[in-house]
């Protein structure tokens, strides 16, 4: 499920964000802010957007830290996370 | 020893020893020293500058990031009275953004640490220096950016501090504030605006580098800031961000580029109805702003009141042309070898190149720029800068750039129409793909088109307006 989840995170970031990057260069690991990705505070605004709509989740202000959006990875965990958690607040 | 600013030096030393503001904090959140250690602190980084070289009377070019270490340079250079030039980082090598009149640069990074002074600046002599400096005292900025080909705007120290003064007196800093800067220290808006005003009464300052909603929301919870200064960039990136109403803040102030109806009713409405516009410009400083306490209405739709001792005027019938007449205003524009080009006479009005209107009960409203500049990212753009950095691109003719209705984040949209050199063929997205590196990012065109001809008016001069036409259908 991470993996899958990572997957399309990357395709996200490769196509639909306006940073000029390929998706060999977007890794699962690569820094998104500072010298990985580079990504500028649009574009972080913009993957909080498109990741929101992409899988159907909100993030809290509690998930909107510096931790969260480390890597790809890290944030597919969290996305993971916050699927669960509404999976289950519906059943 | 070097002819001191009696007024930065006396307000250092009293918050110095002051039981009230002895113990706030400067902060970038790595790094946090106090009133209390700066004093030493700036001995110490003017005896790193004297040590590398740098004598009394040289004008200094300084790149500074919001860091304490940054602050600690800019506070020892107003003290001790040294004409410096805040310059931007270098985007390419063609760019050289330090005037040829800078015996010395200095760069301060982000996150270096503020002490031993010695080790967190880098001095370089600069070998293209004409001989010339400028007068002690001076404060130069850049008028466009890192665009290249910008006048260099001229401020006297005193007038900065008579113009940090007028914000004091306005926004009610004192010395409990809590002041949380996103904005760059390297410029007129961060540094005159609010920076200054909050070292003249000895506030908490919290410096951010290169904010991101991730980065302030973290910083937000651990400074618990009572002033803030923000563009509509950094209110439309904060909204993403709050999911609950902000009461800790006494005003936010946001300034650079005009901020939409609605996003300043979203974001007041999240900071609880305290956040005010503000008018003003690199030449002028902080120029007019509605007070705290006035109406939505007001602080939504107009520039306020100007502030103590300035005066505003419309040209020519309204909507037209704002003047303002300011008492710490620039002293005038200089030219890459520090000659002058324009020496702003005493009581003479300055022309904004910015229409507005008077509002009903006096209040002045300003609808936008009277000519072919743009404002983007708080960065003021002339849109024929672009095309000059374009056209050096290969197996390219001629750009024109031209301004789309409708905005996006960044503020203003606008489009690149690229005319091939003779039998060349050009790749659209090549060519934006190359301005992400040739480019600052607040100038690189939303879309790139290739274009055999360009429309042509009656004159022989290129239609804009129908550029202007074709770019509002593509982003339909």
């Amino acid at each position: 499920m991470i993996d899958d989840t990572i997957e399309q995170l990357r395709r996200l970031v490769a196509e639909r964000l306006d940073i000029n990057r390929t998706l060999e260069e977007i890794t699962a690991d690569a820094p998104l802010l500072g010298d990985g990705l580079g990504l500028d505070s649009l574009a972080i605004v913009e993957l909080i957007s498109l990741t929101e709509e992409c899988f159907d989740v909100e993030f809290g202000e509690d998930e909107l830290n510096m931790d969260s959006f480390a890597s790809l990875k890290a944030l597919a965990s969290v996305v993971v996370a916050l699927r669960h958690r509404e999976e289950l607040a519906i059943a | 020893m070097w002819c001191r600013n009696v007024n930065v030096s006396q307000i250092l030393v009293n918050w110095s020893i002051d039981p009230a503001t002895q113990d706030n904090v400067l902060t970038d959140s790595t790094f946090t020293v106090s009133y209390s250690e700066l004093p030493s602190l700036l001995d110490e980084t003017a005896r790193a500058l004297a040590e590398q070289g740098v004598l009394p009377g040289d004008c200094l070019a300084v790149e500074c990031a919001n860091s304490v270490a940054g602050a600690l340079l800019l506070l020892t250079l107003m003290r001790d009275g040294v004409s410096f030039v805040l310059v931007p980082p270098a985007i390419n090598a063609d760019i050289k953004p330090v005037p040829l009149f800078c015996r010395f640069s200095v760069a301060v990074g982000a996150g270096v640490a503020p002490r031993p002074a010695a080790s967190f600046m880098t001095v370089t002599r600069q070998e293209g220096w004409n001989g010339r400096s400028v007068p002690p005292g001076k404060l130069l900025l850049r008028t466009s950016g890192s665009m290249g080909a910008s006048k260099i705007v001229v401020h006297d120290h005193a007038h900065l501090m008579g113009n940090a003064a007028n914000c004091v007196r306005k926004y009610g800093f004192r010395a409990e504030s809590r002041c949380a800067v996103p904005v760059p220290i390297a410029h007129m808006y961060g540094f005159g605006a609010e920076f200054l005003p909050a070292i003249q009464v000895g506030a908490s300052i919290d410096l951010q580098d290169k904010t991101n909603v991730l980065k302030y929301l973290d910083r937000e919870k651990k400074f618990n800031p009572t002033i803030a200064f923000v563009t509509p960039a950094i209110c439309e990136m904060l909204m993403k961000g709050y999911k609950s109403v902000r009461t800790n803040y006494e005003v936010i102030v946001t300034s650079g580029q005009r901020i939409s109806e609605e996003l300043f009713t979203a974001f007041d409405r999240m900071i609880d109805g305290k956040l005010i516009n503000q008018y003003g410009s690199t030449e002028m400083g902080a120029t007019s702003a509605c007070d705290p306490g006035d109406s939505f209405d007001l602080r939504c739709h107009t520039i306020g009141k100007p502030m103590h001792g300035v005066q505003l005027r419309i040209a020519d019938g309204e909507p037209g042309e704002l003047g303002v007449l300011h008492p710490h205003g620039y002293d005038g524009y200089l030219d890459e070898t520090g000659a002058w080009i324009l020496q702003a006479e005493p009581g003479s009005w300055y022309r904004t190149g910015d229409l507005a209107r008077t509002e009903v009960g006096g209040a002045i409203s300003v609808l936008g720029r009277a000519g072919s500049s743009i404002n983007r990212d708080g960065y003021l753009i002339l849109l024929e800068d672009i095309e000059r950095l374009m056209e050096r691109l290969p197996d390219i003719a001629q750009v024109v750039v031209a301004v789309a209705p409708g905005s996006t984040a960044r503020g203003e949209r606008i489009g690149a129409f690229c005319v091939p050199k003779e039998g060349a063929v050009l790749d659209a997205q090549e060519i934006r793909a190359r301005c992400f590196d040739l480019l600052p990012r607040h100038a690189l065109p939303d879309t790139v088109q290739v274009a055999e001809t360009l429309p042509l008016l009656a004159s022989g001069k290129v239609d804009r307006r129908a550029l202007a036409a074709e770019l509002a259908l593509t982003v339909q």
